[in-house]
């Protein structure tokens, strides 16, 4: 009952904003369901109890205006920072860390060519064509290494022995 | 300044209380008004886009303060349950009241208000307590009429449940 009665009429406007019929209907209702009384009672005092809150003022104290205008003063000294200064404050967090991280991706960059230089050293340093490798790990060749790829090069080093 | 310090300390008043926070509410929209100058289209009067920026303002200043909690609507001093009391017997009394009773009425409604979101606090202080329009409203927030409409509904039914809870509690307690 009380959802579909004079409840919406209370919240849709102010006590005061209420037409003639609209009280006549909400206190005809209201005289027969107690939940709608209780609303309408706490509706009633809710718009005095603002009425009273919103008669308040305030007034200002005589040194308001001297107050208003040192602050406008201070204002007026403290220089403006520059536009590129303001924006370097705003970003300066994210300038900050791609700056990092571009510092960490050239030391990564670094550290991979030198590491992969060593590799290739150690690479040619065990060169499975080089002769040493072919005479005493002939094993190893299991990479279908032609037979007359092994000749050539001991040849190559005879010819180089000068015999 | 002289010109539109009663309009600013009317909407600061709207959402402080206590003097001094009116008052420092007031000053920094003054100094707000005075380094946002530029921003003044000359579209509106002055006094409205000054309205509006100090409501702007003061919201931001109750949205970022931390809750009060003495000033909540849990506890109620003597005065606010005998303005209950007697508003409660005598329903056709009149609104004019002593300054007394109607103290204790603004402290009752000043302890629910601090329950309530600003945006509530703001339009029913607007609305119920100062007899503004909801197109008046709208001018002096920036918000569109419906979300004055809807926000008011709201507000108002969160006010009287709080009331009536109120209430309920001084029933439960009366002999």
């Amino acid at each position: 009952m009380r959802d579909n009665h004079i409840i919406r009429m209370l919240e849709e406007r102010a006590i005061d904003g209420l037409s003639e019929g609209e009280v006549i209907t909400i206190e005809a209702h209201s005289a027969d369901c107690s939940a709608c009384l209780r609303a309408y009672e706490a509706a009633r005092l809710a718009a005095e109890m603002l009425r009273a809150r919103a008669s308040e003022t305030a007034e200002p104290t005589p040194f308001f205006k001297t107050r208003v205008m040192a602050s406008i003063r201070e204002k007026q000294l403290s220089p403006e920072l520059p536009a590129l200064l303001r924006m370097w404050k705003a970003a300066g967090s994210l300038v900050s860390m791609m700056a990092v991280l571009v510092v960490v991706l050239i030391g990564l960059t670094v550290y991979s060519s030198s590491s992969g230089t060593q590799a290739d050293e150690l690479l040619a340093g065990q060169n499975i064509y080089s002769p040493e490798f072919v005479v005493l790990e002939p094993g190893a060749l299991d990479d279908g290494l032609a037979y007359d790829q092994v000749l050539s090069t001991m040849y190559d080093l005879g010819d180089f022995d000068g015999q | 300044m002289r010109r539109y310090s009663p309009r600013v300390f009317q909407v600061a008043g709207r959402f402080f209380r206590q003097r001094a926070q009116v008052e420092e509410a007031a000053q920094e929209a003054f100094l707000r008004a005075y380094t946002q100058l530029s921003s003044f289209e000359g579209k509106g009067s002055f006094e409205g886009w000054l309205t509006r920026l100090t409501t702007n303002l003061c919201l931001n200043m109750v949205r970022s303060a931390k809750r009060r909690p003495e000033s909540t609507a849990a506890d109620l001093s003597e005065d606010e349950s005998d303005w209950l009391e007697n508003r409660l017997a005598d329903v056709s009394t009149a609104r004019h009241e002593s300054s007394e009773r109607g103290r204790a009425a603004a402290d009752l409604a000043e302890k629910v208000l601090n329950d309530m979101s600003p945006d509530d606090r703001l339009v029913l202080m607007m609305i119920d307590g100062e007899e503004n329009s909801v197109k008046e409203v709208s001018e002096m927030t920036g918000w569109s009429e419906s979300k004055v409409k809807t926000q008011a509904f709201r507000a108002r039914r969160r006010m009287r449940e709080a009331v009536e809870s109120l209430l309920g509690g001084r029933r439960k307690t009366e002999p």
